[in-house]
This record gives C-alpha cells, structure tokens and sequence, in this order.
C-alpha cells in the first residue's frame, strides 16, 4: 500500500472505532436520564440499580470514547497534514466548539460518576440533562465538519489557505442540518437496541428477569422510537444527497446511466468497468420518485461524472444496501413491537423477541458504520469536495505501516477489554428484588 | 496587543493548567509506580481518590491547546506534526493506555489484570510527560524543527517528569488524611523537588549552544530567577511541613516554566519556518476562536469551580 492509502486505512480503522464509542456517549447519558426519572417518579429499586450499574458502564464506555477521540485529533494533523493547512481555519473552530462542549460533558460525568452521594438529586438529575446535552452538542460540530467536507460553502482564500469572511458560516454546509438529525437520531438507535440488545440476551438466560424487563423498560423506547424516525431522516439525507451531491447519489445507487424515471435498485453488485448490476431487483421510476418525488425527475447517473471525480461506486452502494437494509430491519421491528405493546400494554414475552433483540443490537451499530462508509466513500477522490483531493492532503511521512499495526492492535485490545469489563458488570452478585407486575395480556 | 498574541497568550494559559491539572495527573502515575514501603497500597489509594473524578476533565486542556494550534495557525501546526511525526503518535498511544487503563483498572475485579492495567497506566505516565518536555525542548532549539536527541533535549524531558511529580506529591501531601501517608509524600515531594532543580540546571546550562536566544531572553531574566526562587521556597515550604502554601508555590513554579518557555520562543514558532505574524490565521477567524474561548470561560469556569467544591466536601450519605 502507498503512503495515501495507509494513511486513509488509519483514519478510517480509527473513526470506526471511536464512532461506536462516541455514539455512546451521545446516547447513554439520555438513558441514564430517563432511568433517574422513572426512579424518581416511581421510587422503583430497580431503576435505582439499572442507573448505577449504568453509570458504570458509562464510565468505561466514555474513557475509551475520550482517548480515541483525542488520538483522532492527532491523527487528523498527523496523517492529513496539507488539509489541516488548507482548512484548519475552516474546520478548526468546530473543534474548538466541540472542546467547550466536551468540557462540559466530562465535568458534568464526573458528577454523574462520582457524585451521586454528594449533590442533591435535583442536582444530580441536572447534572444528567447536562451531560446529556453537551455530548449530543458535540456530535452535532464535528458532524458539521464532515458536511462541509461533503459539500462545502463558499471559501475565500489567501496564501493558498481557505477561510470565511463570517466563520460561523461553516454551519450553512447544505448537508450539516440533515446529517447532524440523522447522526445524533443514529446514535441513540444504536445505544437503545444494543442496551436492549444486553438485556434480552440475559432474559434468555433467566436471569434477574424484573431487572431485565426494567431495563428494557427505559431502552426499548429510545431505540424504537429514533429507528421509526430514521427511515424518515434518511429520506431526507437521500433528497439532499440527490440534489447537491450526485456522485454520491449515483453511486450509492449504482446508477450509471443518467435517465428519467429512475429505477430504484434494491441489492445487485455493481461492475464499474462495464457499468452494469448484476443479481439487482430494480422498482420502476422508484429512484425518481424517492430523491425527487416525481417519476419523471431526471437522475444523473456516472457517466455525467468526469471519470477522475467518480467514487468507488461498489463499496458504496454495498455499504448503502447495509444501512438500507438493517434500518428496515429495525423500523419494522419497531413497529411490531409498538403495536403490540399496544395493544397489549406490555413488550412481547416471547423468546423469539428477546432474540430479534439481540438482532437489533447488532444491526443498529452496523447501519451508522455503514451509514459512515457511504458517506465517506461517496465523497472520494476528495477529502473536501471539488477543493482537495485525499491524495494530496494525505501525509508524505514514510513508514506509516508499523504504527497502523500498533494502533490496530491498541484498537483489539481496547476493545477486547471493554467487552470483558462490561460483561464483569454483569457477573455482579444479583441483588433480591421483587418482582416486576407483569400486566396481564388483555 | 494583535490579536495572535492575544491567542498565543491564552494558548500559553491553557497550557499551564494543563501541566496544572493533567500534569499532576501525570505524576499520580509516576507516584503510583514507584510505590513502595509499608504503606504501598494506601499510596496508590490515595492517588486513585484524588484523580477519580476529575481525570477526563484535566486532560481536555491538551485538546484545547491543540485545536487552537490548527485553527490559528495552521501552517505552523502542519509542519509541526510532520517534524515532530513520531514523539507525537508515542505520545497518544500514551494518551490511550493511561487513560483507559486506569478506567480499566477501577473496574476490573481481577487482581492480576488490575496489576497489569496499573502498570500500564503508570508506564504511560511516565512516559507523556516526559515527551512533553522533550518536545517543548525541540520547538525552542534554533536549528530546523526534529526529534535529533541531544543533552538538552532529555534533560528537558526529566526535568518536566520531575516537575509533575513534584506537583502531584505535594497535592498529595495536602490531600493525605493520615501522618504516616503526608510523610509519605513529603519525602517525594523532596526528592523529586531537587531532582527537577538538578535537570533544570543541565538543561540550562545546555541551551546555550542550541538556542543562545532561550539564554539571553530567559537566562538573565525575570523567569530563571523566578524559577529558582520558587523552586528553593517550595523546597523550604516542604521541608517545613507547611503544605498548602508549597502547593500553591509549586503551582507558581510550573506556571513559571510554562511561560517562560513561551517567553523564550518569543514571535517563533517553529524556528526558521513560522513566526506567531508569518502563520496566523485571518482576522474573522481569530475572533471567532477568542469568542469561542470566552464562551468557554462562561461555561466551563464555574462547571469547574462547582466540580471541585462538590468533591471537597465530604459525601452527604455512604
Ligand atoms: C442506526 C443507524 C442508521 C440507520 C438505521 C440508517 N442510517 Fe443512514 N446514516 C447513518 C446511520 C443510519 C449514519 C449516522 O451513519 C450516517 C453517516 C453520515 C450521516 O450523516 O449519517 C448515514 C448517512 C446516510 C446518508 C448519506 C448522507 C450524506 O452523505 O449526506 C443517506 C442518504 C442515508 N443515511 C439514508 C438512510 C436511509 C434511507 C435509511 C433508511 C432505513 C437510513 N439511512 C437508515
Ligand atoms: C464527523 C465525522 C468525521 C469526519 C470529520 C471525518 C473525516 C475524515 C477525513 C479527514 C478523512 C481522510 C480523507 C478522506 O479519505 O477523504 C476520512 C476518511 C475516512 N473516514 Fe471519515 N470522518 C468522520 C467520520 C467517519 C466515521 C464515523 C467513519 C466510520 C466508519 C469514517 C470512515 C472513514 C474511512 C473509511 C475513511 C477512508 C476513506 C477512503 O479511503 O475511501 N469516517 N474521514
Ligand atoms: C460523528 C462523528 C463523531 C461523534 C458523534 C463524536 C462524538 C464524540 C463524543 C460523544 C465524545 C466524548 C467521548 C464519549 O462520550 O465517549 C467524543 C470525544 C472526542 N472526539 Fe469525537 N465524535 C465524532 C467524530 C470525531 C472526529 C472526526 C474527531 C476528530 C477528528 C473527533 C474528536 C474527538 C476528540 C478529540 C474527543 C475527545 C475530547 C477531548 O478529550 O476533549 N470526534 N466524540
């Protein structure tokens, strides 16, 4: 591999990574909020415990979160040094803002941490909203970083260095509004559906079944509810994709050929060299109807994309039918559930529920990377679109393959240790509690 | 004053409570390797109270400093990252396994694994302070901007190990609730004290031929002669027991190095290459980052204040 591409395969390994940890952090401090509320509103022991035990996890979960994002921002000097140059003074202040925001979260979690015996519980429930706030204000800056690399504003420059007349201006990137909802709506669907996901995989297993049900009780409507918005949000991600950026369109889409009444394609794998699909199920104008809400829209596919501007479309669109997919999944999962809960006032009972849970759980992470990828991919050759191509900004440092190794396997050994310290949590002698009334079904 | 002063100075600001919050951090990791004696496991007791909750909120100073670096001036920070390439990737890998192992460690039962982890994060400890030092060194040297190792650049990197360790033992020594333990820590206090007079004076004594400018701005000046005095009335103040004044005076040392480093390096900011005129960013972003700064200040100084106060006192309910 050449320099550019190693450096492109650590920035991706490491985004990958700090995401799931980040996504957390977004979500987990809402959780603990509403776990505190249903305690305070109920005097329930078990949503007492479940915010404890939480708090722990979140402990864990945010440490690993804060390291790799602060190896991010090294990285993002040391690996991309020529886009730092060129746009630090674009994209730096969102940092800084990130900074402010992050401050404030961690402060406030060493309340939520620490300080449970030390402040009031007004305070402390304070304290949560606090946390929980800053942190989904800090996904919000960073992922107006990303829409302005997708599609930036206007830039003026001097010294071959962009920068803006007004900075706050970065905010008007076409894409920021729709990316920063569908962002911050997937990182609460993923927290939701994995802590669901923990829950019903010791259900499975008979054990503390009340405690169980109790966390459930607090997960399952924050997932449920973000995975029947998303489809939404998402749609509207796909219509601003349409219109602004129709490389990216074409090849989520695998869409070579640029032509009315566009067909949607669901599946198939893409040959860009003859620029056919094969395996594919194409809907009929169903392309044309989605981005541009008429059947008859017109749709630029690739060839109108000068060839050297044109993204990797298989890896895209695969990436695209993965978060596709496994949102459906979700939605439709969500709608069961909601439906049954009801009509019958209580979460299905069923074994086969508690596994379609653990489903869910998986689901949920693999569509935001996937979601990830294709916006990553779809931006390619450039790192800010029409301005600097990745291969430019990449560093010229020799050697890069060593320290990928390292930090890859720091990765696997970060992760391999949360999991076992998570599970630990779970091994805790369980306490005695009374059981949870079951509504009966009528 | 032009307004890149005004954000080197609140760089420089940012990079003094660093060496404040994360730097005694830093030195908990230091203390909590070489404990030793009777007392071993109370020592590392202490040093995990005192961190606990406030470990995350010491290390955003770093990030801060950072993020203003590539925001205003981000030529000077480009070339930064590519000369100093591999003592800054050391440096967050050490970043990364203190951090998470000493999470890590709080949570894991096993007494094995806690082992491992402690050594870990105590190894990391060790290490990013001293990298720290030895990269603020390279960035004074007047020669183009390396990692070349020479005398002065490792009696840098001591020094500023020995600083932080001096600046956690002697919070220590104040947030010790038994004699023996305050003893403890008084004698680190001391020893790493002189061991930091010892490395600032080779690395004094050193500069001269590698950044003549350091000597002339600071060897005579204001900072050397702050510095020293500061140095041998924290040492007095130790000895003597008298504990929260030689917190407050250690404070005053590590600020002291702080700025007169920045002093030294003056309108350079990478020698031969950037200067705070030659890179800074335009002027709309450069207000934009000093509001963002002052917003930050609204927020984030009385968050912190009210940190600190709730884990002064003592808990309401065990
Ligand atoms: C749980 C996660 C999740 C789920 C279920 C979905 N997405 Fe998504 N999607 C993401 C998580 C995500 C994301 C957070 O990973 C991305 C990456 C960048 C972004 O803005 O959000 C994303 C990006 C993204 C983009 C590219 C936006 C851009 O580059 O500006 C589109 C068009 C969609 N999504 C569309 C959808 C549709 C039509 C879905 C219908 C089911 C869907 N997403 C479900
Ligand atoms: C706000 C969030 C993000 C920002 C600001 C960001 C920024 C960047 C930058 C600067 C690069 C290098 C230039 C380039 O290849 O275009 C990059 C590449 C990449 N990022 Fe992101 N990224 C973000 C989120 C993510 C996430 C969450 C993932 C996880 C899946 C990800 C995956 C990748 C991959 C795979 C690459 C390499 C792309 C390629 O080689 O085709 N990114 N990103
Ligand atoms: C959309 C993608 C991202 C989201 C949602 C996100 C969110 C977060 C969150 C919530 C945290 C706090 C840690 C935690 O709660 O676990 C965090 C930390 C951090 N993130 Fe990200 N992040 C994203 C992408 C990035 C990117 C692209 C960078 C930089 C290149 C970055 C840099 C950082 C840094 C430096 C920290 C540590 C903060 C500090 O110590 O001051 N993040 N991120």
């Amino acid at each position: 591999m050449d320099t550019a591409a190693l450096a492109r395969a650590q920035m991706g390994l490491s985004l990958a990574f700090h995401i799931v940890f980040a996504a957390f952090g977004v979500g987990l401090p809402l959780l603990l909020v509403i776990a505190d509320t249903f305690a305070a509103r109920t005097g329930d022991e078990r949503y007492r415990l479940l915010s404890r035990r939480m708090a722990k996890g979140t402990a864990i979960l945010f440490a690993v979160g804060a390291v790799s994002g602060t190896v991010l921002s090294l990285e993002l000097g040391l690996l991309w040094p020529e886009f730092m140059r060129r746009f630090g003074e674009v994209v730096g202040p969102l940092f800084a803002l990130e900074g402010v925001a992050f401050f404030l979260e961690a402060i406030f979690l060493g309340v939520v941490l620490y300080g449970r015996d030390r402040v009031s519980p007004t305070a402390y429930r304070l304290s949560g909203v606090v946390v929980a706030l800053s942190g989904a204000a800090s996904a919000a800056f960073v992922t107006v970083v990303n829409a302005f690399m997708n599609l930036p504003v206007e830039v003026q420059w001097t010294q071959g260095r962009a920068f803006l007349d007004e900075p706050w201006r970065v905010f008007l990137a076409p894409s920021a509004l729709t990316q920063i909802v569908h962002v911050l709506l997937s990182c609460y669907a993923v927290t939701g559906f994995v802590m669901a996901a923990v829950h019903a995989t010791l259900l499975l297993r008979g054990r503390e079944p009340s405690f169980h049900r109790a966390a459930l009780n607090v997960a399952l409507p924050v997932g449920i509810v973000s995975a029947l918005v998303l489809p939404l949000s998402g749609d509207l991600s796909a219509k601003q994709v349409t219109k602004h950026q129709p490389w990216k369109l074409a090849a989520m889409e695998a869409h070579f050929e640029t032509r009315a009444c566009a067909p949607l394609l669901i599946g198939g794998l893409p040959d860009e060299a003859t620029g056919t699909v094969r395996f594919g199920l194409e809907v009929p104008c169903g392309l044309s109807v989605l981005g541009k809400m008429d059947p008859n829209a017109v749709i630029t596919g690739l060839d109108q994309i000068p060839p050297a501007e044109r993204p990797p479309v298989t890896r895209t669109h695969l990436s695209f039918q993965v978060m596709v997919g496994a949102g459906g999944f979700l939605a439709l999962l969500s709608v069961f559930a909601l439906g049954w809960r009801w009509r019958k006032g209580a979460w299905p009972e069923h074994r086969a529920f508690w596994w379609s849970l653990v489903a869910a759980g998986v689901a949920a992470p693999v569509a935001m990377e996937a979601g990830w990828l294709v916006t990553e991919f779809g931006r390619q050759p450039y790192v800010v679109r029409g301005l600097l191509l990745t291969a430019e900004a990449a560093t010229k440092v020799d050697g890069l393959m060593p320290r990928l190794l390292v930090f890859s396997g720091v990765y696997v050994f970060l992760a391999a240790t949360v999991v076992s310290l998570l599970l630990g949590l779970f091994r805790e002698p369980e306490p005695t509690l009374p059981p949870l009334p079951v509504p009966d079904a009528a | 004053m032009p307004l890149e002063h005004v954000l080197a100075a609140v760089m420089v600001g940012g990079l003094v409570l660093y060496l404040l919050g994360g730097g005694a951090d830093f030195g908990g990791g230091v203390w909590d390797l070489l404990a030793s004696g009777p007392r071993k496991g109370a020592q590392r007791a202490l040093i995990e109270k005192a961190i606990g909750p406030i470990w995350e909120a010491n290390h955003v100073w770093f990030i801060f400093v950072f993020v203003l670096l590539f925001s205003a001036f981000p030529p000077a920070f480009a070339t930064l990252t590519t000369a100093l390439f591999t003592p800054l990737t050391l440096y967050a890998l050490g970043l990364v396994m203190r951090g998470a192992a000493f999470t890590f460690r709080h949570y894991d039962a096993d007494v094995r694994r806690r082992r491992r982890f402690g050594a870990m994060f105590s190894a990391a400890s060790v290490g990013c302070p001293f990298l720290l030092g030895a990269m603020g060194a390279a960035l004074v040297r007047e020669q183009p901007l390396s990692l070349a190792i020479d005398v002065f650049v490792v009696a840098a990197g001591l020094f500023t190990l020995a600083l932080v360790a001096a600046l956690a033992a002697t919070y220590l020594t104040v947030e010790a609730a038994d004699e023996a333990l305050r003893e403890d820590f008084r004698r680190r206090a001391l020893g790493s004290l002189a061991v930091a007079g010892l490395a600032s004076w080779v690395a004094l004594g050193t500069a001269g031929s590698v950044a003549p400018h350091l000597i002339a701005r600071v060897g005579q000046g204001g900072p050397a002669v702050f510095g020293t005095l500061f140095g041998a009335l924290a040492l007095a103040l130790v000895a003597t027991r008298r504990f929260r004044l030689a917190r407050l005076v250690v404070g005053a040392l590590a600020g002291t190095v702080v700025i007169g480093w920045a002093l030294a390096k003056g309108e350079t900011l990478v020698w031969g290459e950037h200067t705070l005129g030659s890179s800074h960013a335009q002027p709309s972003t450069m207000v934009f980052l000093l509001a963002a700064t002052v917003i930050a200040a609204v927020l984030v100084g009385p968050s912190l204040v009210f940190l600190f106060t709730v884990f002064a006192r003592p808990a309401r309910r065990a």
